[in-house]
């Protein structure tokens, strides 16, 4: 029995295995579907002309259903855009379910590392997935492509030789956004909120010190329980009576369009300026905010679809060609994922078999033609050297549209 | 007698083939295979502990992932911070699942039926928030980072792909042992005392039953070998997150127990095997897989009441003579399956 | 004085939680409290009612449309539910739970793949549109309308049990079953229309909190869980205590957060674990916990 296809036999048989006699009398077929044991276990395709394998691990369900399918979309758009080729191999696509939690997205991860037997895997959403999956792809000794989740601890203390990211570290966007906010936001008593998270924690404390060093001070800071929170005006009406004279914040998902609206509604909007990390307003909640997002100012993005430059415009026309609907820095970022990859393999002339070679093609792919703009992996911490820029929400023919107001400069990832 | 051991007979062989198919499984399964069968040997500890719990005392938990989770992080804490052994960090699993059961089920069974599942829901989702709050010790949500490769007994590492096997065979006999010590105290008198709790409280009480006492004995017991099952978990897996206490897993493993079928330890074997495996099938399977694992709860609650247990006594003519189904346990009502809950009411008499 | 001051907004707003709370919990302590029935689908009930406000409220305008569809949805939903957990009388509410859990995940699978995965919203009415001064600070206006709401459904929740025939037909069932059936009641009609009305209160209420909570898929888990936090603590089966329950726990989230934002987090559970170690049967429950 070949490499491939051996986990689609299984499924099958396994599943009507299932549907007779239930799950223990099932494992002998599931045992016979599959060609050696592990004891003698087998290793992944390694060829340089054989097809590449990459399984996308992304949500296919819950409230991250979305961020996952532009994800998808993002990286399928590189391969449809570069004949289904990455370094010169054809590419099949193996699709995983990231899940709810950290079990969910281990499991799928080794699903795909050894039954799918995968040669890449990109995508992961969360935080404490991509942690949870860091050990089993640095011992399995394949490269995992993080498109989302921004945990600053991978670029750091628990980097990875077989981990990398396409979008940006925490820290690395609540630096981004501290000069700018100083010279347009507010100087002096300005508060800072986040979501009680690491994320939060590190976003908050990464913009705290930048802030500090551009000589500006952070009053206080209020953290809000993490996915709890519905209700901010317990905490709005605290940072109104502490008197804040400026507010840097981040959320997201529903929490963010909670924020948004009561921020607004409890009219705080109008009295103390606001900006935040840009998920306050981005793609996946502006639907939702409508027009509770005029005038919003999101920092730390390195991605915005209205960027003005001639990859862009292309990528930004061939994906809303394709999937009717504008760009995210979820798809941008997956995009990119496709293309690191890519780089990578040519670099090595499609082998995967030498992971010296491979692991150095991947720390030094060279420059990307990336819609964000000018980018390269800083191969110190497995995470881009890229610009981040600032936009601001404004209503054009009753579509709410994110434009860019500054770019704050190129950031990487600060190591020690 | 001669009836007894031809009655027994089946079983034994059946006992027999499963050890042989344990004992064969890193010879005959691929890797990933055997992982999931290792994944559920350890959710088949767990979901036992719960039915000692559930099906045996009657006490349904929301919150049994507490001990999991805090059996989980003392493991991967020492493992981060003082020795990769994992025998060590089995028992100090083992330990704290114990403690802090002691110190939350003083307070948890106080209260009876909705009320008891709401206050352990209570202490896991505030132990939920402990974690996720208490970063400097747990990592918070984002997991605890740097849990070094288990060390197993004889010396070698397990790194989640090198030496598996060994540490499948380290897990199946820790999972058996668990079987037969857990088998051991529901066939002591003190486990016929818990079935008489179960099926008539009160008058356990009136015969001079320290049922408190009896009550909080199980609920640590149940709270130690879920511990155990936590730290085995985080061995496996070098990580431990909030989502190991959260309401999610409690959820899931009092499912797995219903759909084995509670009250039977055996039940929980079978649920736990059948709803890691039916996820795990269904979510590389369909998007929607979450409504078709609601739509097999629905199934089993309609045509399978008594589990996969009752399932596998109809086949193999079983039934007889053995503790009845546990799920009415939190009603603590209704004579349900009588003749033999009856006995084993009166046996605990005769035992004491 | 001055903390009062700077903290009104604080009062009325836990009030105005409070309120939403109740709505969230009035039909689950109905269901379970008249009809013994533990039903984790409740938090559906209110995720297709937040739907349904999306579906039609969106613009503004079609509220009514909306409020119709909630009403009609949830008393669908809610006999489709009766029937179901109809054979499983007394068979314990652990058997009832895993039912109506596995009937949350097929409705919550049907909700998202009517209307997707992504997160939505609902504007508020445009006559409720719109911000009031409350001690000075800015309030937004349908949050005391919400407050309104709430009163007007625990008012005829009271009313129409205490105080008709239906009601005195309804605490009858609950009473003894059996010599409501010998006067030839059909009981069974009675308690399936128990649950019709917890079904569409639930509903409605996934209407009219979807402004504020927002709309997608993760609701129906969170709505059912603090809805179990305020039934528990009102005491199962009991509609003021409900009531109570949901005011309370609004103004402990309210002060406590204002007070120790550090334990926000704690609040709703750590509150809840105390009540039920001071009194295990919550504060207005029987004694012996719930019938069986």
């Amino acid at each position: 029995m070949g490499t491939h296809g051996d986990g689609g036999v299984a499924r099958r048989q396994f599943l009507r295995g299932l549907g007779a006699t239930g799950a223990v009398l099932a494992l002998p077929s599931l045992a016979a579907a599959c060609g050696n044991s592990a004891a003698k276990s087998g290793g992944r395709s390694t060829g340089a002309t054989s097809t590449l394998k990459v399984g996308v691990l992304t949500p296919l369900g819950g409230v991250f259903e979305t961020v996952g399918k532009e994800m998808r979309n993002g990286f399928k758009l590189y391969l449809d855009t570069h004949g289904n080729k990455l370094g010169g191999r054809k590419v099949e696509v193996v699709t995983a379910d990231e899940g709810k939690a950290p079990a969910d997205a281990t499991q799928a991860g080794q699903r795909l590392i050894f039954s799918d037997k995968v040669d890449f895997v990109v995508g992961v959403v969360t935080s404490a997935d991509a942690v949870a999956l860091r050990d089993l792809f640095d011992q399995a000794k394949v490269p995992l492509i993080i498109s989302n989740a921004n945990v600053t601890a991978l670029s750091t203390t628990a980097k990875s030789p077989w981990v990398y990211r396409t979008s940006a570290s925490f820290q690395q966007q609540g630096a981004s956004a501290a000069k700018w906010f100083y010279d347009n936001v507010a100087k002096s008593d300005v508060w800072v909120m986040a979501d009680d998270f690491v994320g939060g924690h590190d976003i908050a404390g990464a913009f705290t010190k930048a802030f500090a060093d551009a000589g500006g001070k952070v009053a206080d800071s209020v953290f809000t329980p993490f996915q709890k929170t519905t209700d901010f005006q317990p905490y709005l009406t605290r940072v109104r009576n502490g008197g804040a004279k400026g507010v840097f914040a981040f959320f997201g998902g529903s929490e963010a369009i909670a924020f948004v609206k009561q921020y607004r509604s409890f009219g705080l909007f109008d009295t103390i300026p606001i900006a935040g990390q840009g998920s306050l307003a981005d793609s996946a909640v502006l639907p939702a905010e409508q027009d509770d997002a005029i005038g919003w100012r999101g920092t730390g993005n390195y991605y915005v679809p209205t960027l003005d430059n001639p990859t862009n415009a292309r990528f930004r026309e061939q994906y809303t060609g394709a999937f009717d609907e504008e760009p995210s820095y979820y798809a941008c970022s997956s995009y990119d994922a496709g293309q690191l990859i890519d780089l990578a393999l040519k670099k090595t002339g499609g082998k995967t078999s030498d992971a010296d070679a491979l692991v150095d093609a991947l720390e030094h792919p060279g420059e990307f033609d990336s819609p964000r703009g000018q980018m390269t992996m800083d191969a110190a911490t497995h995470n881009p050297a890229e610009h981040f820029y600032v936009y601001q929400d404004a209503k054009e023919n009753g579509k709410i549209v994110s434009k860019v107001i500054a770019d704050t400069g190129v950031f990487t990832q600060p190591t020690g | 007698m001669g009836a007894r051991v031809r009655r027994r007979a089946p079983v034994a062989v059946l006992c027999l083939v499963l050890l042989v198919v344990l004992a064969a499984a890193p010879y005959t399964l691929a890797v990933y295979p055997l992982k999931v069968l290792t994944e559920v040997l350890i959710y088949v500890i767990f979901a036992m502990s719960l039915d000692l719990l559930f099906g045996y005392t009657g006490l349904a938990s929301l919150g049994h992932a507490l001990y999991f989770g805090v059996g989980g992080y003392t493991a991967g804490l020492l493992a981060v911070h003082y020795t990769p052994s994992a025998l060590v960090g089995l028992g100090a699993g083992l330990g704290a699942g114990a403690v802090s059961a002691v110190a939350t089920g003083w307070l948890a069974i106080r209260s009876r039926s909705v009320y008891f599942i709401m206050l352990t829901l209570a202490f896991s989702e505030l132990a939920f928030s402990v974690a996720t709050s208490w970063r400097s010790l747990t990592g918070g949500d984002q997991g605890l980072i740097g849990i070094q490769p288990a060390s197993l007994p004889g010396g070698t590492r397990f790194n989640g792909v090198l030496n598996l096997p060994t540490f499948y065979y380290y897990v199946a006999i820790v999972a058996v042992a668990c079987y037969l010590l857990m088998r051991l105290v529901v066939r002591s008198p003190f486990g016929l005392s818990l079935l008489g709790i179960r099926e008539n409280e009160a008058r356990m009480r009136s015969l001079g039953y320290p049922v408190f006492r009896y009550k909080l004995a199980a609920y640590v017991v149940a709270g130690a070998f879920a511990g155990l099952a936590g730290s085995l978990y985080v061995q496996y897996s070098d990580f431990v997150s909030p989502d190991y206490i959260g309401f999610e897993l409690s959820a899931l493993v009092l499912v797995m127990v219903m759909v084995g079928g509670a009250g039977t330890l055996y039940g929980a074997v079978l649920g736990s095997a059948f709803v890691v495996v039916l996820r795990d099938e269904l979510s590389a399977a369909f998007q929607q897989w979450e409504a078709v694992l609601g739509a097999v709860f629905i199934a089993f609650v309609y045509f399978l009441p008594s589990g996969l247990a009752g399932l596998v006594r109809l086949a193999g003519g079983l039934g007889r003579g053995r503790a009845g189904r546990g799920g009415g346990g939190s009603t603590g009502s209704g004579p349900g399956p009588a003749a033999s809950d009856v006995d084993l009411t009166a046996t605990a008499e005769a035992n004491r | 004085m001055g903390w009062l001051d700077a903290n009104a907004v604080t009062l009325v707003n836990g009030v105005a939680e409070g309120m939403l709370l109740y709505m969230m919990a009035a039909g689950l302590t109905l269901i379970f409290g008249l009809m013994d029935v533990l039903n984790l689908a409740h938090g559906a009930f209110f995720l297709f009612g937040s739907y349904l406000a999306f579906q039609f409220g969106r613009h503004g305008n079609n509220w009514l449309v909306a409020f119709g569809a909630a009403v009609l949805v949830g008393a669908v939903l809610g006999a489709i539910l009766a029937v179901a957990t109809r054979p499983l009388a007394g068979r314990g509410h652990l058997d009832q739970a895993l039912l109506t859990f596995g009937a949350a995940f097929v409705l919550t699978g049907l909700a998202s793949a009517v209307w997707g995965y992504g997160f939505q919203s609902v504007s508020v009415p445009s006559a409720l549109a719109g911000s009031v001064s409350v001690a000075g600070h800015q309030y937004p206006t349908y949050r005391l309308a919400v407050i309104v709401a709430g009163l007007l459904v625990a008012v005829a929740l009271f009313v129409v049990i205490e105080r008709t025939s239906a009601g005195a037909i309804v605490r009858a069932a609950v009473a003894d079953r059996d010599i409501l059936a010998a006067m030839g009641v059909n009981v069974h009609l009675v308690m399936g229309l128990i649950f019709v009305v917890g079904a569409v209160v639930a509903s409605v209420g996934g209407m009219i909190g979807s402004p504020i909570l927002g709309v997608n898929t993760g609701v129906g888990d969170q709505v059912l869980l603090l809805a179990l936090v305020v039934v528990t603590i009102g005491g199962l089966g009991s509609l003021k205590g409900a009531l109570i329950g949901a005011l309370l726990i609004g103004e402990v989230q309210a002060i406590g957060t204002a007070l120790f934002p550090s334990f926000a987090a704690f609040l709703l559970f750590g509150a809840m674990a105390a009540i039920l170690v001071v009194r295990p049967q919550g504060l207005f429950g029987l004694v012996h916990g719930t019938r069986t």
